[in-house]
């Protein structure tokens, strides 16, 4: 088996585990390099691009029309060429920013609440945890990307 | 610092426990507002009776704490400021002008509803009546028994042409597998999901003319697919259009818009000479199959690879690649969208996606496609000597050169129903011992009104003459006929309509739209239920009567309408907001009301109906349901070999064969042809080529958006603007050579309507092929007729023919119509600081 396969096998297992148990990550108690350095570590292989964090994140804060704490941003849609690497059919990912709104919500987590667009997410694709921590978890497959909105 | 152990959740929390200053009230949601019955996961924070916000549930065994955007936005619909909340009337005279309602009491209005109802059916006939409805709401499954039991009228009707929404499918469903909808197998019926060991994640999914994603369709959580493929599943879609879920497939078939009927024959000639299919289940289960690959392999009506690559405009190795991927793949399930119900070949479209599952050995297993056991009739055991008597049976009837004659075999039908048939009064006995169809069977909910109207009435019910088999099977007037006596008075006029759940005047369910609104104008008095102030009821309507959202009620959600063994969940009542009612409560209130004969002494209250009719089928009181919130159904699988999808509990399929039926004998009975065969869409570059050179682009309608279902949530200014136009989609191509810039206004029409939208250039919709949305109107604008919130100024409803249906009656082509596009001047842009000025300050 190439190594490209033991990836693809260890992701699968990844992602069966991902519940609504997990989705907070364990993060390292009294570390003073991680204190305050909160992230999202989101999934875009995965991300449908549904829209549920924006909404989520707007009713959390009472955001007004015009205004967000995280929108989903397009990569594409445009067409791949058939046998050429990279694969067949279209590019069209989906990417949630966080804005300079998102507080990571501290009302929430200061009450043992996950932030809202990872509560919600329909495709389990946002982690919240210690920037350190999520690091780890961002090598163990590809196309994801970390979020360091602010220090908390 | 935090460590995660102190992050919390709620997982194991009561059905109602306290947090903070709140009360919590889980619940399992499904309509007002219109979705589909998901039944997901919610806990209703409730502050002094006023909801204060909501959140998902982690409890829920299928959402798990996820939610989509319009339950996110529940708050805003609730205590929108526009909702009504109390009765209201208006002068007929007045219809169309927004500023003569009048508050009423329900006294007042029941009342009403009585003088008119009791004058008009002594005068004209109870036909004269017809309830009209939508799909998505818990009314719309409610609609025969408005019509037939609260009014004693026949004519219940969804208006959209040849019902091509599921129903086509649906009846396919039921004569040709003789099971209620067979949906994807996701575990969602199964304690622990995809960890029940009983489970297999599918090697394929094939999503075919659907967008599980957005749409949910039926109570399939969409999102369930990604689940899936988190474990491994591949997909293939089909699908003209690009999709998310169609860049993350192993194959694409972007096959012509309607032309699904041929590219499903292709697979099945591949399968077949190719002698990929199961052929133990084949021999075992499946009845007409050597006719059934005679016909695939007919070199006239028949299909290969090469001819469906020509008419699906799509590369012949994509066929192959697709259907032998498919066929090879163990499990292999296949989601299967409305997309097949929209156009006229949607009948046989069904009934080859009935045959890849079938013949691929995917029907009723692990991570194929799982059906809905059915109760027993009372009395009746599963019984060993008879079970095996049976089989052999089975084996005899299915190679009955009778059953096969041309002119089959009514006789052979009849007798073969009769030895399971029983008379049953549907009042007191369990509803589930009916089975005149496997859909009723399934189903135990439906029917409440049909059995007490005369034969002659019943033979009134509209289209009955013409399309007896759309009519009786789900007790329905035929929506194309509906249209001709709204319009022309054929066969008889409709004096008063009940506009329930739906806003047909908007694009989203009625053909010729514009041509309903001038036919429903001349009834003498119109009334509708509903929560916000729509063009239709603008437009039409006499009285209003509110309707509670699904936070203000108790009411349960199921799967696929009880047809799919996922979940019952439980809507628990969380608030009250005004003078609303649910739709039980007014069918209960309104039928002893109007001293209806069908409802006397059936249900005590809402509760009772509850009871009676929705938590009965999880074998349990609505009081049990409610606290438990959500109850999953258990699944058993190869139901066939054990006599649970039959009644009489023998082995086999509810068909008049006791197979599934390849070779339709229910088809052959009704006139159609009991084999598919493909039939192009009525108008298309092929079928007219002199039209399609006035209307060059293929037009098709209705794909999913995750802010909206279907004509809702356009006054929810947090939804509103994540989708603030009416858009249609056109290939950069086609729109340089128009002269299209991006975001431009456009005009579409063709010889039966026009409509306006916003340009959005994109590559997803193939050249020659425009995609509209559909739904739109515009509750900032003026509703005074006749613009009626701009109704018909972005519907593509206008543009859809009715009587374009299949032989049976079913089928229209939404999908696959034809039309112009010219660039406009003008913008018509939505400012969405009018939207929020009007609807953002909620009224609590």
């Amino acid at each position: 088996m190439t190594n490209a396969h033991n990836v693809i096998n260890e992701t699968t297992n990844f992602y069966a585990k991902s519940t609504a148990k997990t989705k907070a990550v364990t993060c390292a108690k009294n570390d003073s390099e991680t204190a305050g350095k909160f992230g999202l570590l989101i999934d875009y292989e995965f991300c449908t691009g549904c829209e549920t964090c924006v909404v989520a994140c707007k009713k959390e804060h009472d955001f007004p029309v015009g205004k967000w704490g995280i929108r989903v941003l397009e990569d594409g849609p445009w067409q791949k060429i058939d046998g050429e690497e990279g694969g067949r059919g279209f590019n069209w990912n989906k990417i949630p920013v966080p804005t300079d709104l998102c507080d990571l919500c501290g009302k929430r987590t200061a009450r043992g609440k996950i932030p809202s667009c990872v509560h919600h997410c329909q495709a389990f694709a946002i982690k919240y945890g210690t920037i350190k921590e999520l690091a780890k978890i961002m090598v163990e497959k590809p196309k994801q990307v970390l979020w360091f909105p602010r220090v908390t | 610092m935090k460590s995660a152990m102190q992050y919390k959740n709620d997982l194991g929390k009561p059905w109602r426990y306290n947090e903070d200053e709140f009360e919590v009230i889980r619940t399992s949601m499904w309509s007002p507002p219109g979705c589909h019955p998901v039944g997901c996961g919610l806990k209703l924070y409730v502050k002094d009776g006023v909801l204060d916000h909501v959140e998902g549930d982690e409890n829920h065994p299928v959402t798990k704490g996820r939610l989509c955007p319009r339950c996110l936005a529940l708050k805003d619909y609730v205590y929108n400021p526009s909702r009504i909340i109390y009765p209201m009337q208006r002068d007929p005279a007045d219809r169309g002008k927004a500023d003569k309602w009048q508050r009423c009491s329900w006294e007042d209005a029941f009342a009403l509803i009585k003088e008119k109802r009791d004058y008009l059916a002594a005068t004209y006939g109870p036909e004269c009546m017809a309830v009209l409805s939508g799909t998505g709401r818990s009314g719309g499954i409610m609609v025969s028994d408005m019509a037939q039991a609260v009014l004693g009228t026949p004519n219940a009707c969804y208006t959209q042409s040849g019902y091509a929404c599921y129903q086509p499918r649906s009846a396919a469903c039921s004569h040709v597998l003789g099971a209620y909808y067979p949906e994807i197998d996701y575990a969602g019926g199964l304690e622990e999901t995809y960890d029940n060991p009983e489970f297999v994640v599918p090697e394929v999914i094939v999503v075919w003319g659907k967008e599980p994603l957005p749409s949910n369709g039926d109570g399939l959580w969409g999102h369930a697919v990604i689940d899936m493929m988190k474990r491994g599943a591949k997909l293939i879609s089909v699908d003209p259009r690009v999709n998310w879920l169609s860049c993350r497939s192993t194959v694409q078939c972007r096959l012509r818009p309607g032309t699904d009927t041929a590219l499903a024959m292709a697979w099945l000639w591949v399968i077949i000479n190719e002698e990929l299919y199961d052929k133990e289940f084949v021999d075992k289960w499946c009845y007409g199959f050597e006719e059934f690959a005679a016909r695939i392999n007919d070199p006239e009506k028949g299909m290969t690879p090469n001819k469906a690559a020509e008419i699906c405009d799509i590369p012949v190795d994509v066929i192959y690649e697709a259907a032998r991927l498919y066929a090879k793949a163990k499990p292999a399930s296949i989601a299967w969208g409305l997309a097949l119900d929209q156009n006229q070949n949607g009948n046989q479209a069904g009934h080859c996606l009935l045959a890849l599952m079938s013949i691929t050995g995917n029907v009723d297993i692990p991570g194929g496609q799982i059906i809905a056991e059915i109760d027993p009739a009372p009395g009746v055991a599963i019984d060993a000597k008879s079970q095996a008597a049976a089989l052999a049976d089975l084996k005899k009837a299915a190679f009955s050169a009778d059953v096969k004659s041309d002119n089959v075999s009514k006789d052979l039908l009849d007798d073969s129903l009769t030895t399971t048939r029983m008379e049953v009064n549907l009042d007191k006995a369990d509803a589930a011992s009916d089975k005149s169809t496997a859909e009723d069977a399934a189903r135990p909910t439906r029917r409440i009104g049909w059995d007490a109207l005369s034969d002659e009435l019943k033979q009134k019910t509209i289209g009955m003459k013409e399309y007896p088999m759309y009519v009786n099977n789900i007790r329905n007037a035929h929506a194309d006929r509906m249209f001709d006596a709204v319009t022309t008075g054929d066969p008889y006029p409709i004096r008063m309509a009940w506009i329930q759940s739906t806003n047909l005047l908007a694009p989203t369910c009625s053909a010729e739209s514009d041509k309903w609104y001038q036919g429903l104008l001349k009834c003498e008095f119109n009334f509708a239920t509903d929560l916000f102030m729509t063009p239709s009821v603008q437009g039409l309507c006499d009285l209003f009567l509110p309707l509670s959202t699904c936070a203000e009620k108790n009411d349960v959600s199921m799967t696929h309408y009880f047809g799919s063994p996922v979940t019952i969940g439980a809507i628990n009542k969380a608030i009250d907001v005004g003078e609303t009612k649910s739709d039980a409560q007014i069918m209960i209130e309104l039928g002893a009301y109007l001293q209806s004969k069908a409802l006397e002494g059936m249900f005590i209250d809402a509760e009772d109906f509850l009871n009676q009719r929705r938590a009965n089928v999880a074998k349990m009181s609505w009081a049990k349901l409610a606290q438990k919130v959500n109850f999953q159904r258990g699944v058993n699988y190869r139901k066939y070999e054990t006599g649970r999808l039959r009644p009489d509990r023998l082995p086999g399929f509810l068909t008049p064969t006791g197979r599934i039926e390849l070779w339709s004998t229910a088809f052959a009975a009704n006139g159609e042809d009991p084999l598919p065969y493909y039939s192009e869409p009525a108008f298309s570059p092929y079928s007219s080529p002199e039209l399609a050179k006035k209307y060059p682009f293929i037009l098709t309608t209705g794909a999913r958006t995750y802010a909206f279902f279907h004509s809702e949530h356009r006054q929810i200014p947090i939804l509103r603007e994540l989708n603030p136009d009416a858009m249609i989609e056109i290939h950069p191509a086609d729109a340089a050579e128009l002269g299209i810039a991006s975001g431009q206004w456009v005009e579409i029409a063709n010889d039966f309507g026009k409509a306006k939208f916003k340009a959005k250039l994109s590559p997803i919709v193939k050249r020659g092929v425009v995609q509209a949305q559909h739904g739109w109107w515009f509750p900032e604008q003026d509703g005074n007729a006749p613009n009626l919130y701009g109704v018909f100024q972005s519907n593509c409803n206008t543009m859809i023919a009715n009587h374009y249906n299949s032989k049976l009656g079913y089928g229209a082509p939404y999908k696959c119509n034809i039309c112009s596009v010219v660039p406009l001047k003008e913008s018509y842009d939505t400012n969405m600081s009018v939207v929020d000025s009007k609807f953002g300050k909620l009224v609590i």
